[in-house]
């Protein structure tokens, strides 16, 4: 390694030092050092491309400094500043380039290779689980600002919710229903085996509280049959679980209080799992992880879509 | 087949146009006015590749090789209709040189663009072999029809054959060029905008490599025609120049057929594309040695033809074409446009004056012929065989985008660096100050931090500093460490007491024991503790009371007792230690436990060991649980060894056991990993062990035995394979437009996950295997929906593992990679697999008898849900010989009949 190659290693994990501040120092420090020896300096001018849409999506970039849009037609650009990760949804979303990057000034970025970065994150469960409560809780941030825009959207996995049989859930029942709700559906059939072992089948009359406003929910819950109804305060409007999907949608995953109450809206029943299992799984099986990180940027991804949307209009306005 | 359908009406009547070209001119002309031909042809060929390239580029490749083929046609015609003076004849050579040297690139910068890389290696040998049979068709007919007709009437056979070509191509379907272009650029370099056409072909070192091959192949190929027709003027009387060469080039192009359709296919998979490359000039080599030594004998000069005739369209053509594959698109275009005939063709004319002028100077024995060609072919080789790695590094370059500096560490600051970094602590950012800081300690630099970083007014900065102060030997800065001894913060006032304490600061600690705050006070006690009799300090009073307080006080007294030993670092703190690790009153959140493990670090107490082992099952403090038991050393790593070896340790245990013992990053810890990996029966632990490994390997330079790791990167592709035939076997048995029941969905979801599990797992060994490759990036792009992508993926991994002993492996990605439909794959992988299920019914048998409990028990599910007594048989028996199997059926199902398939 010559001495500009040692140089830049320091200041790259100075960088990432200071990009992962909120972390534990212990992690902080082994996290750094390993991202700084698989990073690359990329270096763009004003227009200059640093991926283009349709491309295999194999790195993100940490923009240390300048600015980086994201273009896609038909969609808002989006602009990443100092301190953004850049590329990271593709990553997370198993998916070629969605968007082209393209630098807005002089821009310098770090690219770290998708394969280090995900086997960091599966080395490090502290680093892992941090990072799915981050995306939880930037998700849940955007919803708020947001405001009027419907806070827990339809991401289902696409498929008709598996029909629950009148009795008591059968293992395979449980592993279909939960294979159905999205923050789980590409986590593997293993995990889900230990999922659906540890969740527990429990039924509500209308009206019962599932989770108490200001009080911390230690479970998580998918509606098997019925409905659920959650408010943030009196005067926002209730948001409605059916069959099939995870209350709080994917942002369950996160373990703040989000200040929300739920009820049963007719008599219904839930797999209930408790949050504690769930990251006790997701760390013995990293693809739980991926999955809950991959539904909760499909959903960073369409909020951003709006609020850019909203910012573009209101400047035409 | 039409591209095969194309190419054997192509080269047929190319054949018989050469046939008679080459009968009329010896018969007419005396071998050595070839040179003058092979030099005017060289000068026109610049002019008619530039017209050529510039048809293509207007009305695209395949219109252009259309209207290529009507001129000819039209000429060939003409040329018939002429009478054949010398200079008739001459015109004619002339004009079948160009037309050679056209038409051929043109098909094949055609069959590029519709081909992957991939599919190129599995097509282009019976594309090309189209064109060795329509050699032979050409020779053939040129022959029976010289019994009855002359010379010339083979013109307009010829001229038959361009025509029949041209309304052929016309019915060729072809994928958009544009979006093809599109497409390849996905895999090429994106950081910076696409380079201008010259400037890409300056910045590839391959193309000059591979221009290099060419040049020296055709310089070699034209003296050995020359020798060859030379030597058959001398030789054949004029009258049966004809017919010799019709029967000559027939004999030659049954052998290139043979070769074509027996060996090519072979060759390039036994070799690999740059060892095929090699392969003709070679046998070249031998023949140029052999007519040396016979002084020009008819033989051999009859056999090197032989071998340029029977390879150059066969194994030559395919390896030569498949080099140009992975280039990109951009620079594949105006590579071949410009090696294949400009260079080709400027080679030809140097070679042709060359000889033009050794015949002057009446130097052309066939010995100095001989030998002109054996250094041709002794550079050819070597050229040959030095592609290899600049093949390699190609595809690395069209998956990769980014250099690695795995392995690298650094020990050393330079002064730029040590610029950089005093300027980051004089950031407005408290985090950059941090950050800063905590490199320069690591780097062992720590008294690069001034000691006024402490009039610093952020709290993270202060106690950093007075962390990193307090470990090192200076005392610059106790002056003002001990103003901050009356910090309003308490965090600073502990962090200052902590750091004066380390180094004998009394004063500092009298003044703690008036803090208001009871956890500066606990700091301080520990110290004065320190001075007592007591052998053990778990026997001191005080600190006994603070080990046993319940509550949060008793939760802070212990964490900041734990920094106090961790700071002091006295063997008599162990018992302080062992009885806060013992006490039910212990917090067991992350943070204590990491300030817990921490302490053990600091003291290195095998005692500590059986405690830490126990705590790498739970993820409270893991990390710093891992760094304890590395600062314990051999013992610990005895302990880790043990835990991992006995089955009856807690699996959590095991599972986080080997990412511990690869942090160790010895030798004797990749020696353990690498034997625990081939006993290993856990699935789970072997996954853990493989990807400890990988990061032993990636971080420290250890030996590994690289064999091994291929047996079992072969083992996880033929399980991969494996999976594949169980589930297409499923797959295929169910009724079309059917759902699958949730008995099948779930065992097919599964074998899925198995299956990437496996093929994931051969990356990684791949990746152990060749640490400087990103390996990540291929498996990627090994998945890719785009077909060029992932053909891109299979060449490079082909060529990766093209070294000698290593086929089965590369033959193993291959069929992983390859673009096949399910079937197909699974039916090329059947020498691998030994039984491949056919039906449902087998493939179920299979897997209740799987290995892997979680597939076995899933499909005893499916099996008894469909309720067919060959199954339930089946399911029935395994229960009887496996109880483990039993046991989880009746976790998963309970002990009642298992409900068929579609009701549950």
């Amino acid at each position: 390694m010559t001495e500009a190659e040692a140089s830049s290693r320091l200041m790259r994990e100075i960088f990432l030092a200071g990009f992962m501040s909120g972390l534990p120092a212990e992690n902080v420090k082994w996290a750094a050092a390993r991202l700084a020896q698989n990073m690359t300096d990329v270096r763009l001018h004003p227009g200059e491309v640093l991926y283009r849409q349709g491309e295999l999506a194999d790195a993100h970039y940490f923009v240390v400094s300048g600015e980086i849009r994201l273009e896609s037609e038909g969609l808002p650009p989006w602009k990443l500043a100092e301190r953004s990760l850049v590329g990271t949804l593709d990553i997370t979303l198993e998916r070629p380039r969605a968007r082209t990057a393209v630098a807005a000034r002089e821009t310098f970025l770090l690219r770290m290779p998708a394969g280090d970065w995900l086997d960091m994150l599966e080395d490090n469960f502290e680093l892992m689980s941090r990072g799915v409560q981050g995306l939880a809780d930037g998700v849940h941030r955007l919803m708020l600002e947001l405001g009027d825009f419907p806070a827990f959207h339809d991401l289902s996995t696409g498929k008709t919710p598996h029909p629950a049989p009148s009795g008591p859930l059968g293992f395979v029942d449980r592993m279909l229903i939960l294979r159905g709700v999205r923050v789980f559906a590409s986590g593997e059939v293993q995990a889900l085996t230990n999922l659906a072992e540890l969740a527990t089948e429990v039924s509500f009359e209308t009206g019962e509280e599932l989770v108490e406003r200001g009080q911390h929910s230690e479970h998580m819950f998918v509606v098997v049959t019925g409905e659920v109804t959650a408010t943030r305060a009196e005067s926002a409007p209730a948001e409605l679980f059916g069959p099939g999907t995870l209350v709080f949608g994917s942002t369950a995953a996160s373990s703040k209080d989000l200040g929300y109450e739920a009820h049963a809206a007719a008599p219904t029943r839930t797999l209930r799992i408790a949050r504690e299992d769930y990251y006790d799984v997701m760390e013995e099986h990293f693809a739980l992880a991926r999955s809950a990180m991959k539904a909760l940027a499909a959903e960073r991804e369409l909020l951003v879509n709006e609020k850019e949307r909203r910012a573009r209009d209101a400047a035409l306005i | 087949m039409q591209s095969f359908l194309v190419l054997f009406l192509l080269i047929a009547g190319h054949t018989t146009l050469e046939t008679a070209r080459d009968a009329l001119f010896l018969t007419k002309l005396p071998p050595s006015q070839l040179n003058l031909v092979y030099i005017a042809l060289a000068g026109l060929s610049f002019f008619v590749a530039a017209g050529s390239t510039k048809l293509a580029l207007k009305f695209g490749r395949r219109n252009s090789l259309i209207a290529t083929l009507c001129l000819a046609a039209f000429a060939t015609t003409l040329l018939h209709a002429m009478t054949p003076t010398p200079r008739v004849v001459m015109a004619l050579y002339v004009f079948s040189g160009l037309v050679g040297a056209v038409l051929s690139p043109q098909f094949w910068l055609l069959a590029a663009q519709m081909f992957t890389s991939a599919q190129g290696r599995r097509l282009f040998g019976p594309i090309a072999s189209g064109g060795v049979v329509g050699g032979v068709a050409g020779a053939g007919t040129a022959a029976i029809l010289l019994a009855r007709f002359p010379v010339t009437s083979l013109l307009l056979v010829a001229a038959f054959a361009f025509v029949a070509t041209a309304l052929l191509l016309t019915t060729l379907v072809l994928p958009g060029d544009e979006a093809l272009t599109a497409k390849i650029d996905l895999s090429e370099r994106p950081t910076v905008p696409p380079p201008k056409p010259t400037l890409a072909l300056k910045q590839q070192p391959f193309v000059w490599r591979v221009a290099l091959l060419v040049g020296l192949s055709t310089a070699a190929v034209l003296t050995v025609d020359y020798l060859f027709k030379s030597t058959a003027a001398h030789k054949i009387a004029p009258e049966r120049l004809g017919e010799f060469f019709a029967r000559y080039y027939a004999v030659m192009n049954g052998v290139s057929l043979v070769v074509q359709l027996l060996l090519a296919g072979r060759i390039v998979r036994r070799l690999g594309v740059a060892g095929a490359t090699g392969v003709m000039p070679m046998l070249l080599l031998l023949g140029s040695v052999a007519t040396f030594a016979t002084g020009g004998g008819l033989l051999p000069v009859l056999a090197m033809r032989l071998v340029d005739g029977g390879l150059r369209h066969s194994l030559n053509r395919v390896a030569t074409e498949l080099l140009y594959l992975p280039m990109p698109t951009t620079v594949r275009e105006r590579a071949k446009g410009l090696i294949d005939t400009v260079l080709a063709r400027s080679v030809q004319a140097v070679t042709a004056a060359m000889l033009f002028g050794l015949g002057m100077a009446h130097l052309l024995s066939p010995q100095f012929i001989a030998g002109i060609i054996l250094v041709l072919c002794v550079s050819w080789t070597v050229v040959a065989f030095g592609l290899r790695a600049p093949y390699l590094d190609l595809f690395r370059r069209a998956l990769a985008t980014g250099k690695l500096q795995v392995g690298d560490d650094v020990t050393e600051l330079d002064m730029n660096a040590v610029e950089a970094l005093v300027e980051a602590m004089a950031s407005p950012d408290p985090v950059q100050v941090v950050a800063a800081m905590d490199v320069l300690e690591q780097r062992e630099r720590g008294k690069l931090i001034p000691a006024l970083i402490l009039y610093h007014d952020n709290e993270l900065v202060l106690i950093r500093a007075l962390e990193i102060f307090g470990s090192s030997p200076r005392n610059d800065w106790v002056p003002l460490g001990e103003r901050l001894l009356s910090s309003p913060r308490e965090s600073v006032r502990v962090a200052a007491v902590r750091a004066l304490a380390k180094h004998g600061v009394e004063s500092a600690l009298t003044r703690a024991m008036e803090d208001h705050s009871t956890t500066v006070q606990a700091y301080a006690a520990f110290y004065l503790a320190l001075r007592s009799d007591e052998a053990e300090l778990s026997e001191h009073p005080l600190l006994r009371v603070m080990v046993q307080a319940p509550g949060p006080f008793g939760d802070a007294s212990r964490r900041v007792l734990l920094r106090a030993i961790a700071d002091a670092a006295v063997p008599r703190g162990a018992s302080l230690v062992l009885a806060i690790a013992h006490s039910r009153q212990l917090d067991r959140s992350d943070e204590t436990i990491t300030l817990l493990a921490k302490a053990m670090e600091a003291l290195k107490d095998p005692r500590f060991i059986p405690f830490c082992i126990r705590r790498l099952g739970l993820r409270p403090g893991r990390d710093a649980i891992r760094q304890a038991l590395i600062a314990m050393e051999a013992p610990a790593f005895d302990a880790l060894e043990a835990a991992l070896v006995d089955t009856t340790t807690e699996r959590r245990v095991r599972t986080h056991s080997p990412r511990t013992i690869a942090d160790f990053g010895t030798q004797r810890a990749a020696d353990f990993l690498m034997l625990r990996l081939d006993d290993e029966r856990d699935g789970l632990v072997r996954y853990k062990l493989l990807r400890a490994l990988g990061h032993l390997v990636a971080a420290v330079d250890v030996k590994i035995d690289r064999s091994r790791i291929d047996q079992h990167a072969r083992r996880n592709l033929v399980e991969h394979l494996r999976l594949t035939a169980q589930r297409v076997a499923l797959e295929n048995s169910r009724q079309e437009g059917k759902d699958p029941t949730p008995g099948e969905e779930v065992l097919l979801g599964l074998l899925r996950d198995k299956q990437s599990q496996a093929l994931e797992r051969a990356f990684r060994l791949l990746k152990i295997a060749h640490k400087r490759e990103d390996i990540h990036r291929v498996h990627i792009a090994a998945l890719s929906s785009d077909k060029r992508i992932r053909s891109n993926a299979g060449e490079f991994l082909d060529t990766l593992l093209s070294e000698g002993g290593r086929r089965e492996l590369r033959e193993l990605f291959r069929l992983v990679v390859d673009d096949l439909a399910p079937t197909e794959r699974v039916q090329r992988a059947a020498a691998y697999l030994g039984t491949v299920p056919r039906d449902r019914d087998q493939a179920l048998a299979a897997l209740i008898e799987d290995r892997d409990e979680a597939v076995a028990t899933l499909a005893s599910y499916y099996a008894l849900s469909l309720g067919a007594d060959n199954l339930r048989a089946s399911v029935e028996r395994a229960r009887k010989d496996r109880p483990s199997l039993n046991t989880l059926i009746e976790r998963f199902f309970g002990t009642g009949p298992v409900p068929l398939a579609g009701t549950a």
